[in-house]
């Protein structure tokens, strides 16, 4: 099979193109949510639809 | 209470009233066409010898009922109530919200009008003809507006994940719909795609498959990140899966389309990209299934007396099952086998009817009981309600893959000596029938079950606490979002937009921009006659009549079809094609060579009454084709159109066409007298479209 789908590989710079801006993308959000933004910040997000005041409005 | 006091403090619960109502009405009409359509295929006579109803103008019916009236309308309602309370704020305006609401059922009433009538662009999902396509754009830029207004106004700096899918939902179908549908008129309602061949076969998959994305897949998974907490009480499972979950999910997906090509004259590298795009597709959709199950986690003891968990955890579920299901068949080896048989509409169901369906159902059944000021009348018939549902789709489902891989193994069983087991194409039909009978049975269980919820619904708005009232908001405080304070990247929604746009353009653009210079696939040598005036007429009946919906024009390059059709399909062949008419299911054998393999009296005959050829036939008979008359008139308009589209027809082939066409028909009906028919026939469509299925595969010869 493997053999078969790299048989396919013509125009292999758009296919190269189009998975490093995948892993790009993809390792982008990873590093951003695990390491960039704090958990706090997300416990309050995923709160907001519980909440009726909403995340601001917490007295 | 004055005016202004309701609209800053107060959402807007109305127009989610109306939307959920709506949703009910189209949801019966939708489920009722896609039964009918599945009886006529068991049990041909259900065609009724009626032009308004045979199968290929019922079945666009019943997915454009399925798809944008059922779904859309329990979109917006479901968008529009969880938007308000995310962003604290009631909807942008009032005004808006109703010509979206009215724009929206005027779009479905022209679709339920000219279906029948047989006005399409022959393209599956995007059938509708051009005026209707204006409609709907300008009733989408209403509910943009809306929507971003919305946001442009929200209380709660921050936006929710939902937010975010309804984000990437609102721009991408606009994006999807506009390219899809760029067209050409001839006549006030009808025009040819400036697509052709291999490259409309491409935009038209793009746009296909990401309408299962961005109308069937993010804004539900928006819902669901709603309502799973709002039902259950409780935060969803991983925040930050879901953030991972939607980049990577409006991502990949944009690429996925080409599976739907697999093994056709498409390029190769557009098939690689396709398939292994879909194959990735897994993880995140997976992603997002757990982490809706998950929240579940704890209380699955409380499921047994919960029918709305019930429909939540069977819709997930039915989720992670299409999505695994999905990148399966984008294997091409799998492909191979289950490409053009009903294993696909069994899958595509799984999706509709589980994932879509118990979703709207789950969401209706706690919307309407808070949006009534009411308890919901029984939760037993919700209930009865599930478990009919899911024994309906499990029935839908085991009957059509087994029909699938059943008839696909047939098509390609091949004996020591090489030839094929099954010559004769009925012979995989008739095997397959007793399970489209079983496919039925299972839509009428569904259809059972949503009744009982229609009642249980109308039943719980006339217990409704009059008078009703819209919702206040319930924290009126930090009006304003634009406070100086930092923020992250969730509180500016500008960026964020542009953000999204731009994952799911560059998918766009790489797989679109390349098939712009078709020229670069096609072999020099073959030079590709463009179809006469008269069998351009009969593709447009081909098109009028949906025959692409049981027949496709499409030989892969593997064994059996070479033997059962022919030479496998070139891009040339098919690269005059406004729109192109590959087709994606085989309930009859493929056409593309189909030209001279009979004689004309063969299809007359068959065309009238298919019976007459093959007995056990559930083809519908189309004899109005003898009935009605050719319309010479817009010939010459057609080709020029064409002309300038780029098929190369010369100056005087356009002056010319009505002649030519006339002159053509004469022979083709002088023929036919011959061999005996003695009814009045040169200018009728029959002539026409005998004349196109003549011409199938004879163009685009070395
Ligand atoms: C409900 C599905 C269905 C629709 C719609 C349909 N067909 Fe068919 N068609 C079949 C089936 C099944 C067969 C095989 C049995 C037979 O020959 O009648 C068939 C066979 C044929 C054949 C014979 C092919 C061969 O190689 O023997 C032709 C030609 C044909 N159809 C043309 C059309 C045209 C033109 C239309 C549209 C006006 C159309 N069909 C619409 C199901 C359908």
């Amino acid at each position: 099979m493997f053999k078969q789908a790299f048989m396919n590989f013509s125009d292999s710079h758009l296919i190269v193109l189009g998975f490093i801006l995948f892993m790009g993308t993809f390792l982008g959000a990873l590093i951003w949510t695990l390491f960039v933004q704090n958990k706090l910040f997300y416990k309050q997000m995923s709160e907001i639809p519980l909440n009726k005041g909403g995340e601001n409005g917490k007295q | 209470m004055n005016n202004n006091d309701i609209k800053t403090n107060y959402y807007d619960d109305d127009i989610v009233r109306k939307f959920a109502m709506i949703t009910l009405v189209w949801a019966g009409v939708a489920f009722l066409v896609g039964l009918i359509a599945a009886l006529q295929l068991a049990f041909w006579p259900l065609n009724g010898g009626l032009e308004w109803i045979t199968f290929g103008r019922l079945r666009p019916l019943h997915t454009n009922a399925a798809i944008f009236a059922f779904a859309g309308n329990a979109i917006f309602g479901g968008m529009y109530h969880s938007t308000q309370r995310l962003l604290r704020t009631r909807l942008f305006s009032d005004t808006l919200s109703r010509i979206h609401f009215w724009g929206w059922q005027l779009v479905i009433l022209c679709a339920a009008i000219s279906l029948p009538l047989g006005f399409t662009q022959g393209k599956e999902y995007a059938e509708l003809e051009w005026p209707i396509d204006i409609l709907i754009t300008l009733v989408w830029v209403v509910f943009a507006i809306n929507f971003f207004g919305t946001l442009y106004k929200r209380r709660e700096k921050h936006m929710y994940v939902a937010i975010w899918f309804y984000i990437a939902t609102i721009l991408t179908v606009a994006v999807l719909h506009i390219v899809n549908s760029i067209a050409i008129p001839f006549s006030f309602m009808k025009s040819y795609t400036v697509w052709a061949g291999m490259q409309d076969a491409l935009v038209q998959w793009w746009y296909g498959h990401n309408a299962v994305a961005f109308f069937l897949t993010t804004p539900f998974l928006g819902l669901m990140y709603y309502y799973v907490p709002k039902i259950l009480n409780a935060p969803i499972y991983s925040y930050r899966l879901s953030i991972i979950h939607f980049w990577a999910l409006v991502f990949i997906y944009i690429w996925a389309g080409p599976h739907h090509l697999l093994y056709t004259s498409l390029p190769d590298w557009l098939q690689t990209l396709g398939m292994v795009f879909s194959v990735m597709l897994w993880a995140p959709s997976w992603g997002g299934m757990i982490n809706g199950l998950l929240t579940f986690k704890g209380r699955w003891h409380l499921v047994r007396s919960e029918p709305v968990w019930k429909f939540l955890i069977a819709a997930l579920t039915f989720y992670g099952m299409a999505t695994f299901e999905g990148p399966l068949l984008s294997i091409k080896s799998v492909s191979a086998l289950g490409h053009y048989t009903d294993w696909i509409v069994g899958h595509v169901h799984g999706g509709a009817l589980g994932w879509n369906g118990f979703m709207i159902f789950a969401m209706l059944y706690y919307l309407v009981p808070k949006l009534w000021n009411t308890e919901l009348y029984s939760k037993k018939l919700a209930e009865q309600h599930f478990w009919l549902g899911l024994v309906g789709i499990i029935l839908y489902y085991v009957s059509m893959v087994v029909a699938g891989v059943t008839q696909g193994l047939m098509w390609k069983a091949v004996d020591s000596n090489g030839l094929l087991v099954y010559p004769e194409f009925i012979e995989t039909v008739v095997r397959i029938i007793p399970l489209y009978w079983i496919r039925a049975l299972g839509g009428l269980l569904y259809i059972i079950g949503f009744v009982l919820m229609v009642y249980n619904i109308v039943k719980t708005v006339k217990s409704k606490k009059a008078p009703l009232t819209d919702t206040a908001i319930a924290n009126l405080v930090n009006e304003n979002v634009k406070d100086n304070q930092p923020r992250l990247l969730e509180g500016y929604a500008t960026v964020f937009s542009v953000l999204a746009l731009l994952a799911v353009l560059v998918g766009t653009v790489i797989e679109i921009y390349p098939t712009l210079n078709v020229h670069r696939y096609v072999n020099p040598e073959i030079t590709t006659q463009p179809f006469s005036a008269l069998e351009q007429e009969g593709r447009d009946l081909y098109v009028r009549e949906g025959c692409y919906l049981c027949h496709s024009q499409q030989i892969r390059p593997l064994v059996d079809e070479k033997l059962r059709y022919g030479d496998p399909s070139t891009i040339e062949e098919s690269i005059y094609d406004h729109p192109y008419q590959w087709g994606s299911k085989r309930t009859g054998p493929d056409l593309a060579r189909l030209g001279k393999k009979y004689p004309d009296m063969w299809h007359y005959r068959h065309m009238l009454d298919p019976r007459e050829i093959q007995p056990k036939s559930i083809m519908p008979a189309y004899d109005w084709l003898a009935k009605k008359n050719i319309d010479y008139s817009q010939i010459k308009k057609k080709l020029n159109v064409l002309k300038n589209l780029g098929v190369p027809y010369t100056d005087e082939q356009v002056q010319n066409a009505d002649v030519d066409a006339e002159a053509q028909a004469k022979v083709i009906s002088e023929g036919l007298k011959q061999k005996g028919v003695a009814e009045k026939i040169e200018n009728k469509e029959i002539i026409a479209m005998i004349a196109y299925l003549q011409a199938l595969g004879q163009k685009g010869k070395k």
